[in-house]
C-alpha cells in the first residue's frame, strides 16, 4: 500500500489527500509523490551499491554548480547533508561506497536521502529487521527529534513491541484490507495481535525439549570467500546435534547468508570442513549435499525457494522430481507428483489448495510453507538449514512456520537457524551462536539467563560478560 | 639473416606507425563510444556494427548528392540516431530481447547497404566517385620542413581529430554531471533509481540515442575520411572491436580507449607485416586474434582480482 502512496504502483481507485489537499492521481508518480513532500524507506534499500554515499543522496535532485545545468556541485551537497547529519546526530561516512557500510547506516543513507529531498511525511516500511536492538534504540531516538521537528512518520512493522513503543496512533491491515485505527494508549499488544490475525495468536510459544543425540552437522574451522570484507568466514566452527535447534544471530550481512549457503554447496570453502552426517559435503554440488541429508529453507524465497513461473505440484517435488516414484527411465509421472503434493498441501496447509496454481500469486506466508513442505515433506532429511525462514511473511504464517521447525526438532533433526530476528531465535534455538564480521563472536544457551541486551552486545561484537 | 629481420623490423616499427595506428584506432574508438554509453545505462548493444555500416553508407551517398562532406557526416549520425531510436523503441516499449534487436539491425545493414547501393547507385559490391566530398584533412603546413613531427601531427581527417574531444566529453558527461549520474545510476541500480524520481526508459533511451549518434559517425568517418569509398562489409567487425575494447575498460571510456588503440594498432602492425611473406589470411587474421587474446587475458585477470577480492583467507582481519 506504501508503494502505491510513494507512486510505485498505479492506483486503481480512490483519492488522496495530502495536508488537506486532493492530490491530482492521473499523474501520480514518483517523482510527483517527492515533490508532494514523501519520502520512503524501503525494506529493501533502493542504493546504488556501486556509488558512494553522497551519490546516492543526491541522486535525482543533484545541486549543479553556478551558470551550468550540467556540471555537479558536490561542495554545496556536501555542505546541506552535513546540516542532516548534525541536527539529527546520524553518522554516515559520505565517501564510502555503499557496498562498503554497514546495513545500518544504508538505513541512515535512506533517510537522509528522503529529508534531502523535502520530505515531511517519512514513510518507513519495516526499518528495525535489520537492526540491533541497540541500533534500533538509536533510530528510535533519532525518529523522535524528527518527530518534535513536525515531520509525520509512517512506521511499518509486524513487530507490535516497536509499534507500540513509537507510534501515537495505530492502523492495523490484514490481507490487504484496512481493519481499525486505534490510539496507544487505549489498546494493548495482544489485542493488536488479535486484530491483525482476526483469532488469537501465540507467537511465544514454548518451545519443546527434546533430548539431543548425536551430532549431525559439524563445521570445522570454515573459512568462505565473499563480495563483502565483512561477510567472509573466517575460522567458523560449531557443531548441530539431532533434535536441537542452533540459532545464528548477527546483524544481516555479518556473514550468515555465506554461512547458510557453503553449506547448502552454494558458496565454495576455501580452508575447513563441514560434515553432515558421516559425509564431507564442503565443495560438493548441492545436489550431492542434499542427497546427503539437507533440508534448506534458502533466504531468498523468489530467487531461490520457488520456480515462480511452475505449478505449486512442480514446486512440492522440485527437489525429488529425478528420483522414483517421480520419474522413472527419465518420464515424468504426473499421476505421482499430483498424488504427493496434494498430500503436501494438505499437511502443510497452503492455501488456496489447487495444486495447478502457478507459485508466482501466492501470498509470502503461503509461498514459505511451499518451501517449507517441499524440504521438510522429502524423507530422509538429517539437518534443516532454515535461513530467514519468516522473513516478509504474515504473522499468522510466522506461527505456523515455527512451529514446524519446532517440529522438526521433535522427529530428530537437527536444525540450523539463521535468522536476523532476534525474537525468533529467541523464541526456537536452545542455543544460540553469534555472528560478527564473519566470526563467531560468542555462543550462549538459550535460558532464563540470556537478555536481548546481551545478544545485542554479540551481534555488535562486544564480549558476552560470562559464558551462561 | 639476422640484419635483414632488423631492417624488417625497423620498416614495421617506424615513426610513421603512430600516424597510421592512430587513423586505424579512430573507427574502433566510435564503435567503442557507442558501446561505452549503452553499457553505462546497462544495455548490451551490439548493434555498432550494423549502425556504422547504415552510417557508412549513408554518409557516403549525402556527400555523393549535395557534394559536402558536412552533410556527409551529418547523414550518418542521423541514421544513427534513427537506427537507435527504433531499437530502443523495440526494446524498452515492446520488451523486444535487445540481442534479437541488436543482430537484426546488423544482418539489415549487411544486406540493406548492399541492396540500396545497387539500386541507388547501380554498383555491386562497391562504388567509388569524384562526386564525393571526402572529409578534410587539416595540414599543418609549418612542420612539412620535418617528416617526423608533420607525420605525427598532421594530415588527419577531421573527424579523426574529433574522437580526442568527444572521448573526454563522454568521461565528462558520465563522471561529473547531473546527466551522468543519473545515467550510471540507471545502469547499476534501476530500481533505485526509480525510487530516486528518474524517468528510467528515458535515460535508457537518450543513452541509446547518443550511443547511435556515435556509431553513426563513425560510419561516416569509416567512407568519408578514412577512406574514400564505399564497399559492402567494410565495418569489417570494427563494431565488436569497439564492444571489446569496452568491455576491456569497463565501460569506462578512458581505460576501453587503451584498448581501441591496442586494437588499432594491431591492425595497422599486421598491414606492414603483410608484404614481408606472410599469406595475407593470417594478416587479416591478427587483429582478431590479438582481440581474442585480449579479452581472454582480461577475463582471467579480473577474474582472478575478484577471487583474491573475495578470499577470507587473505586480507587485514584474516
Amino acid at each position: 500500500m506504501m508503494k502505491i502512496l510513494y507512486g510505485m504502483y498505479p492506483i486503481d481507485q480512490g483519492e488522496i489527500f495530502l495536508n488537506g489537499e486532493k492530490v491530482d492521481l492521473s499523474k501520480y508518480n514518483t517523482h510527483s509523490a517527492i515533490k508532494h513532500g514523501i519520502g520512503m524507506v524501503h525494506q529493501e534499500f533502493m542504493l546504488v551499491k556501486e556509488m558512494t554515499v553522497l551519490e546516492n543522496i543526491i541522486l535525482g535532485v543533484e545541486p549543479t554548480k553556478r551558470n551550468s545545468k550540467m556540471a555537479l556541485d558536490f561542495t554545496a551537497a556536501r555542505k546541506k547533508i552535513n546540516h542532516y547529519i548534525e541536527n539529527y546526530q546520524m553518522n554516515v561516512h559520505l565517501d564510502r561506497k555503499v557496498l562498503n557500510i554497514s546495513v545500518g547506516e544504508m538505513q541512515r543513507v535512506e533517510i537522509i536521502k528522503a529529508l534531502y529531498r523535502g520530505a515531511d511525511v517519512l514513510i518507513l516500511d519495516e526499518p528495525t529487521a535489520v537492526l540491533t536492538p541497540q541500533e534500533a534504540d538509536k533510530l528510535f531516538e533519532i525518529l523522535d527529534i524528527m518527530r518534535k521537528d513536525g515531520v509525520t512518520i509512517v512506521f511499518i512493522s509486524h513487530k507490535l513491541k516497536e509499534v507500540m513503543a513509537i507510534s501515537d496512533r495505530i492502523s492495523v491491515m490484514r490481507g490487504g484490507k484496512y481493519v481499525a485505527t486505534v490510539h496507544k494508549s487505549d489498546t494493548t499488544i495482544p489485542e493488536l495481535a488479535k486484530m491483525m490475525v482476526g483469532r488469537e495468536v501465540f507467537l511465544d510459544g514454548k518451545r519443546s525439549m527434546v533430548e539431543v543425540g548425536e551430532p549431525v552437522l559439524q563445521v570445522k574451522n570454515v573459512y568462505v570467500p565473499s563480495e563483502r570484507e565483512l561477510s567472509k568466514n573466517r575460522d567458523i566452527s560449531f557443531m548441530v546435534r539431532a533434535g536441537e535447534v542452533l540459532g545464528v544471530a548477527g546483524i544481516d550481512g555479518n556473514g550468515q547468508s555465506e554461512l547458510g549457503e557453503a553449506i547448502a554447496g552454494l558458496r565454495p570453502v576455501e580452508k575447513g570442513e563441514i560434515i553432515l552426517g558421516d559425509k564431507v559435503i564442503s565443495n560438493k554440488a548441492p545436489h550431492y549435499v542434499r542427497d546427503c541429508g539437507l533440508a534448506h529453507i534458502p533466504e531468498d524465497r523468489n530467487d531461490r525457494g520457488l520456480n515462480k513461473e511452475h505449478t505449486v505440484t512442480y514446486n512440492l517435488v522440485a527437489a525429488e522430481i529425478g528420483d522414483a516414484p517421480f520419474s522413472k527411465y527419465s518420464i515424468i509421472s504426473e499421476k505421482e507428483m499430483r498424488k504427493v503434493s496434494e498430500e503436501r498441501i494438505e499437511r502443510f496447509d497452503i492455501r488456496p489448495r489447487d495444486p495447478r496454481n502457478l507459485a508466482m500469486g501466492f501470498s509470502g506466508g503461503n509461498a514459505q510453507k511451499i518451501v517449507v513442505a517441499r524440504e521438510l515433506g522429502a524423507p530422509g532429511k538429517k539437518l534443516l538449514l532454515a535461513a530467514q525462514p519468516t522473513r516478509g511473511v504474515d504473522i499468522g504464517s510466522i506461527e505456523g512456520i515455527r512451529r514446524l521447525i519446532d517440529k522438526a526438532k521433535r522427529e530428530g533433526l537437527g536444525v540450523l537457524l539463521i535468522s536476523a530476528d532476534i525474537d525468533e531465535i529467541l523464541a526456537l534455538s536452545d542455543r544460540i551462536i553469534v555472528m560478527y564480521e564473519g566470526r563467531i563472536s560468542g555462543e550462549v544457551v538459550n535460558d532464563e539467563y540470556l537478555t536481548d541486551e546481551k545478544l545485542g552486545m554479540l551481534m555488535l561484537g562486544g564480549e558476552a560478560d560470562a559464558k551462561s | 639473416m639476422l640484419a635483414n629481420w632488423s631492417e624488417i623490423l625497423e620498416k614495421i616499427f617506424s615513426y610513421t606507425l603512430i600516424h597510421d595506428g592512430f587513423v586505424a584506432t579512430v573507427p574502433i574508438f566510435y564503435a567503442c563510444m557507442c558501446a561505452v554509453i549503452s553499457r553505462q545505462a546497462n544495455i548490451v548493444n551490439i548493434a555498432a556494427e550494423g549502425i556504422i555500416m547504415f552510417g557508412a553508407f549513408f554518409g557516403f551517398a549525402a556527400s555523393y548528392f549535395t557534394g559536402s562532406w558536412i552533410c556527409g557526416v551529418l547523414a550518418g549520425m542521423l541514421i544513427g540516431v534513427l537506427v537507435s531510436w527504433f531499437m530502443g523503441k523495440a526494446y524498452l516499449n515492446y520488451k523486444v530481447n535487445i540481442f534479437v534487436v541488436g543482430l537484426s539491425v546488423n544482418m539489415i545493414a549487411a544486406s540493406g547497404t548492399r541492396f540500396l547501393l545497387n539500386a541507388i547507385f547501380g554498383a555491386n559490391g562497391n562504388f567509388v566517385s569524384d562526386k564525393v566530398q571526402a572529409i578534410a584533412k587539416v595540414n599543418l603546413g609549418f612542420l612539412n620542413k620535418s617528416p617526423v613531427l608533420s607525420s605525427l601531427f598532421s594530415g588527419y581527417a577531421v573527424t579523426d581529430l574529433f574522437i580526442i574531444p568527444l572521448v573526454i566529453a563522454v568521461w565528462y558527461m558520465l563522471y561529473k554531471t547531473v546527466w551522468g549520474l543519473r545515467l550510471r545510476s540507471v545502469g547499476l541500480n534501476p530500481m533505485a533509481s526509480m525510487t530516486a524520481g528518474i524517468d528510467v526508459r528515458k535515460k535508457q533511451m537518450q543513452a541509446l540515442l547518443l550511443s547511435g549518434a556515435c556509431a553513426g559517425i563513425g560510419g561516416a568517418h569509416l567512407s568519408l575520411g578514412y577512406s574514400c569509398f564505399f564497399i559492402e562489409g567494410m565495418s569489417g567487425g570494427k563494431g565488436f572491436m569497439g564492444m571489446a575494447a569496452m568491455q576491456f575498460g569497463n565501460a569506462n571510456p578512458l581505460a576501453a580507449g587503451v584498448g581501441c588503440v591496442f586494437f588499432g594498432m594491431s591492425q595497422s602492425v599486421a598491414s606492414r607485416i603483410a608484404p614481408w611473406g606472410i599469406p595475407n589470411q593470417f594478416v587479416s587474421m591478427f587483429p582478431y586474434v590479438a582481440t581474442t587474446l585480449v579479452l581472454a587475458i582480461t577475463v582471467i585477470i579480473q577474474r582472478m582480482k575478484r577471487r583474491r577480492e573475495e578470499s577470507a583467507l587473505v586480507g587485514k582481519k584474516a
